[in-house]
């Protein structure tokens, strides 16, 4: 059970940080996507 | 908030990041004690779904650990479970599952260590507030950003890119992984501080 035994307090910073700049810009391009498209939603039932 | 449990979190943590910066580890003893305390906090307000992720997780890790098979193998069955178990959780279990998960599964990836893992989860168990996982995270961005322009000077970024998608194994958390208990203990001192005064 290494997950409850483990005693390891060290982590990964080069991973880290690069893990999160790459969710920042996919997170960012994902929020931009969903927004054009619920735009082109709203536009379409506003004009029907 | 009360003042003996905050009291007490802040002298664990203290004592966790003076081991970690001396040993590179941190005792069980100050581990596994306050995660299943925290599941069993939740367990004894009625909430069992907690306790029952941290079982399972426990038991999976154990499953793949028995049949020699990578914890990362089992990176899908954390969310699973934590969404299946909380289908009809409160706001603040979802935060706490939803938590564990994505700790558990940052610990099968080696990002960090068990003990950095454990305590993580017992301080969202029983601090089920959104300031503190930013909190937190902010902590580990910033400990992460000085660690690689210390170690790495100018081609800091250029690393931290060339390693976004890529997963480092065990051996290499054991070699250059970098001690991080010191800030997971500023940014629960500063979140106890601050909601001891009423600030949340």
């Amino acid at each position: 059970m290494r997950f409850l035994t483990g005693r390891t307090a060290l982590s990964m910073v080069e991973y880290i940080l690069g893990g999160a700049l790459v969710l920042a810009v996919v997170g960012l391009a994902l929020w931009q996507l969903a927004g054009s498209i619920a735009a082109r939603y709203n536009a379409f039932n506003n004009s029907l | 908030m009360e003042i003996w449990l905050a009291l007490a979190a802040m002298a664990w943590l203290g004592v966790m990041a003076w081991q970690d910066l001396g040993k590179r580890e941190v005792s069980n003893w100050l581990t596994i004690p306050p995660v299943f305390l925290a599941g069993g906090w939740w367990a004894w307000r009625g909430e069992w779904s907690v306790l029952a992720l941290l079982l399972a997780l426990v038991a999976v890790t154990e499953l793949f650990d028995r049949l020699q098979l990578p914890p990362v193998m089992a990176i899908s069955v954390a969310p699973a479970l934590a969404s299946g178990i909380g289908h009809f959780a409160s706001p603040r279990v979802t935060l706490v599952l939803m938590t564990w998960s994505v700790v558990w599964v940052a610990w099968a990836v080696h990002l960090f260590g068990a003990a950095d893992a454990k305590v993580l989860m017992a301080l969202v168990g029983f601090w089920p507030d959104p300031h503190l996982v930013g909190f937190l995270i902010a902590a580990q961005l910033l400990w992460s950003a000085y660690h690689l322009v210390r170690r790495y000077r100018s081609r800091a970024l250029k690393v931290a890119v060339a390693n976004a998608a890529l997963v480092p194994a065990d051996e290499d958390l054991a070699q250059r992984g970098v001690p991080t208990m010191p800030a997971y203990a500023g940014a629960g001192l500063c979140y106890l501080v601050l909601a001891a005064a009423g600030a949340f």
